[in-house]
C-alpha cells in the first residue's frame, strides 16, 4: 500500500503536487546539511524516474489504485531508491518553510556574486560594513579597533589582540579575541 | 499541579532566606551563586547553560514565541517600536535583539515616516522659491530612504544572529542594519554613541543585570533613550493563577513539541518568576543613572515596559 503511494507521488509533475514538493524540500534539507557545497536545483531531477514516468503518468491529479498499479511496473531499482529516500525523509513544517527554503537556495545560487555593500558578501572572508566601523571599539580597553584586510580580524594594537569576523558578523567577546604575537603578552584576561 | 505548587513554594523560600542568595536573585554583586531558573548554579554555569538554551532553540524561536504568546508577541513589540516613536535619522541598539524582530520594525517605522516627510516636502514644493528648491536638491538626504537611520543587532550568542540574518536577508532588508556579536555587560562600542538602546526579552538572561545598566547608560547619547520590555510580575490574584497554569502546564509541553527540548522552556518560564517585579528593576535603572525611569504594564503585568533617559 506504502509503495503504492510512492508510486503515485513519484508520478505526479514535479511543479504540481504540494505534498510531493515538501518531501523534494525536506530531502533538499537533509542533502544541503550534509553536503553545504552542493548546489540543489531542479535540474537535478530531469532524468529520475518520477520525469520519465511524467510522460506515462499524466495529469496533476493524485493517480488511483490502477495507475498506481501500472505505474509500479515501471519502477526500477533507482526510482525504489529515491522513493525510499523519500519516505524516509521527515515532512516539513508549514509552507512558509517551505518558501523560507527556497527562497534561501535561490539566493544562495544567486548571492554568490552579490555586492560588498550589503555585508553579507561572498566567499568565505566575507567583508564588513564599513559603516559599522565608526562604533566598533574593544570591549575591554574601549579604544578603536583596526581592520586588517588578509586575516579578516579587527586588531587592537595596545592590548595585542584581535577579533575575528565570522560570517560577516563580527565576534566582540574577549574570550573570542586571539593574541598577536608582534605586540608585548596583553593581560586581555576575561572579565566575565 | 498542587505538587508543583508546593515544591516552587519551598524554592522560593529556600532562596528569599539567606541574604546573600536574595541579592543574587536580583542580580547585583553578589558571591558566585546564581539562579538558573529554580536551580541554584555559579555565574559560569549559568552563562554557558544559557548560552546552549539559546543555542537550542535559535532555529525555532520564532516559530515558538508565536505559538506560546499566541501571537501576541508582535504586539508587544510593536507597541514598544510605537513607544519609542523614532524619527529619520536615529540610531538604535537593540542589544539581545538576536533574530531581529525589534530592527525590522524599527526600519519599517522609520521607512514609513520618511515616506510621509518627502510627501510633505513635495507638497509643500510648491510655494517654495528657486533658491530653496535649489537647496533641497543639494541635500544628500532627499533621496535616503531611511534618512540615515541605522540599528545595530547585538547579541551574545551565534546561532540567533544567524538565524536574524537569514531572515533579514529573506526579508529584504539590507540597509541600515548591522550585527555585532557582543556581551551585553561588556558592549564593543564607544561612549555616547546611540539615541536608543532597547533590550527586548533579553535583561532576564543577563548574568549581571547591573552592569548591562550600566553599559547601556555608557553608550547612551545624553538625551538617550532606554527601553526595555520583560515579562514580569502580575498582580492580579485571578490572571496570576491562570498565567502561572498556562507556563507551567503549557509552555514546556509546546516546547517540547514544536522545538523537542522541554528544559529549555522549562527555564523560560522559571526564569520569568526568578526576575525581579517592575518596582525592583525600576530602582535598578534609577541606580544606573538614568532620569524619568517608568514603566508601563501590558496585558495585566505579563509585560512591561520600562524607560528611562539618560540626561
Amino acid at each position: 500500500m506504502s509503495l503504492a503511494r510512492e508510486c503515485c507521488l513519484l508520478s505526479v509533475p514535479l511543479t504540481s503536487s504540494p505534498s510531493f514538493l515538501i518531501k523534494l524540500e525536506s530531502v533538499q534539507r537533509s542533502y544541503t546539511a550534509n553536503y553545504p557545497d552542493l548546489t540543489w536545483n531542479h535540474s537535478t531531477f530531469r532524468n529520475t524516474p518520477g520525469a520519465r514516468l511524467r510522460g506515462a503518468g499524466g495529469g496533476a491529479v493524485p493517480l488511483g489504485a490502477g495507475r498506481a498499479a501500472e505505474a509500479a511496473a515501471m519502477l526500477r531499482g533507482p526510482a525504489l531508491l529515491l522513493s525510499l529516500r523519500l519516505r524516509g525523509a521527515a515532512p516539513a513544517g508549514p509552507g512558509h518553510h517551505r518558501h523560507c527554503h527556497r527562497q534561501q537556495e535561490q539566493q544562495r545560487s544567486s548571492g554568490s556574486g552579490s555586492g560588498p555593500d550589503s555585508g553579507s558578501g561572498s566567499a568565505r572572508p566575507q567583508p564588513l560594513e564599513p559603516s559599522l566601523l565608526r562604533f566598533l571599539v574593544c570591549p575591554l580597553s574601549k579604544r578603536p579597533l583596526r581592520y586588517e584586510e588578509s586575516t579578516n580580524e579587527l586588531i587592537n594594537e595596545e592590548l595585542g589582540i584581535a577579533y575575528p569576523i565570522i560570517d560577516g558578523i563580527p565576534n566582540m567577546v574577549p574570550e573570542a579575541a586571539r593574541r598577536t604575537h608582534t605586540k608585548a603578552p596583553a593581560e586581555g584576561s576575561e572579565q566575565p | 499541579m498542587a505538587a508543583l505548587r508546593l515544591w516552587r513554594w519551598r524554592c522560593r523560600a529556600l532562596l528569599s532566606r539567606p541574604a546573600g542568595a536574595l541579592r543574587a536573585r536580583r542580580g547585583l554583586a553578589a558571591g558566585p551563586e546564581m539562579h538558573f531558573g529554580f536551580q541554584t548554579v555559579t555565574e559560569e554555569e549559568r552563562r554557558e547553560k544559557i548560552y546552549q538554551v539559546f543555542e537550542n532553540v535559535a532555529k525555532k524561536y520564532d516559530v515558538m514565541n508565536d505559538s506560546m504568546t499566541l501571537g501576541i508577541h508582535r504586539v508587544w513589540k510593536d507597541i514598544l517600536v510605537h513607544k519609542m516613536n523614532p524619527c529619520p535619522g536615529t540610531l538604535l541598539l537593540d542589544v539581545a535583539g538576536g533574530t531581529g524582530d525589534i530592527a525590522f520594525r524599527f526600519i519599517n517605522y522609520v521607512r514609513s515616516v520618511r515616506q510621509r516627510q518627502l510627501q510633505r516636502k513635495l507638497r509643500h514644493h510648491q510655494n517654495l522659491s528657486w533658491q530653496e528648491i535649489f537647496e533641497s536638491y543639494q541635500n544628500d538626504k532627499f533621496n535616503n530612504s531611511l534618512g540615515d537611520s541605522q540599528v545595530v543587532v547585538c547579541d551574545i550568542n551565534r546561532e540567533m544572529l544567524k538565524v536574524g540574518k537569514q531572515k533579514a536577508q529573506h526579508l529584504g532588508y539590507s540597509e541600515g542594519l548591522s550585527w555585532v556579536l557582543g556581551n551585553a555587560e561588556e558592549l564593543p562600542f564607544d561612549d555616547d554613541k546611540f539615541d536608543v538602546y532597547t533590550i527586548a526579552f533579553g535583561i532576564r538572561n543577563v548574568t549581571r543585570i547591573d552592569l548591562a545598566l550600566q553599559e547601556a547608560y555608557r553608550v547612551l547619547k545624553p538625551g538617550g533613550r532606554f527601553l526595555c520590555l520583560e515579562f514580569s510580575h502580575v498582580s492580579n490574584p485571578l490572571v496570576s493563577r491562570l498565567y502561572d497554569l498556562y507556563s507551567f502546564q503549557v509552555i514546556p509541553v509546546l516546547g517540547e513539541v514544536i522545538a523537542g527540548d522541554w528544559r529549555s522552556y522549562q527555564y523560560l518560564v522559571e526564569s520569568i518568576r526568578q526576575f525581579p517585579p517592575q518596582e525592583e528593576l525600576k530602582a535598578m535603572i534609577e541606580d544606573a543613572g538614568f532620569f524619568k525611569v517608568d514603566y508601563e504594564n501590558l496585558n495585566f503585568g505579563i509585560v512591561a515596559i520600562h524607560s528611562g533617559f539618560k540626561l
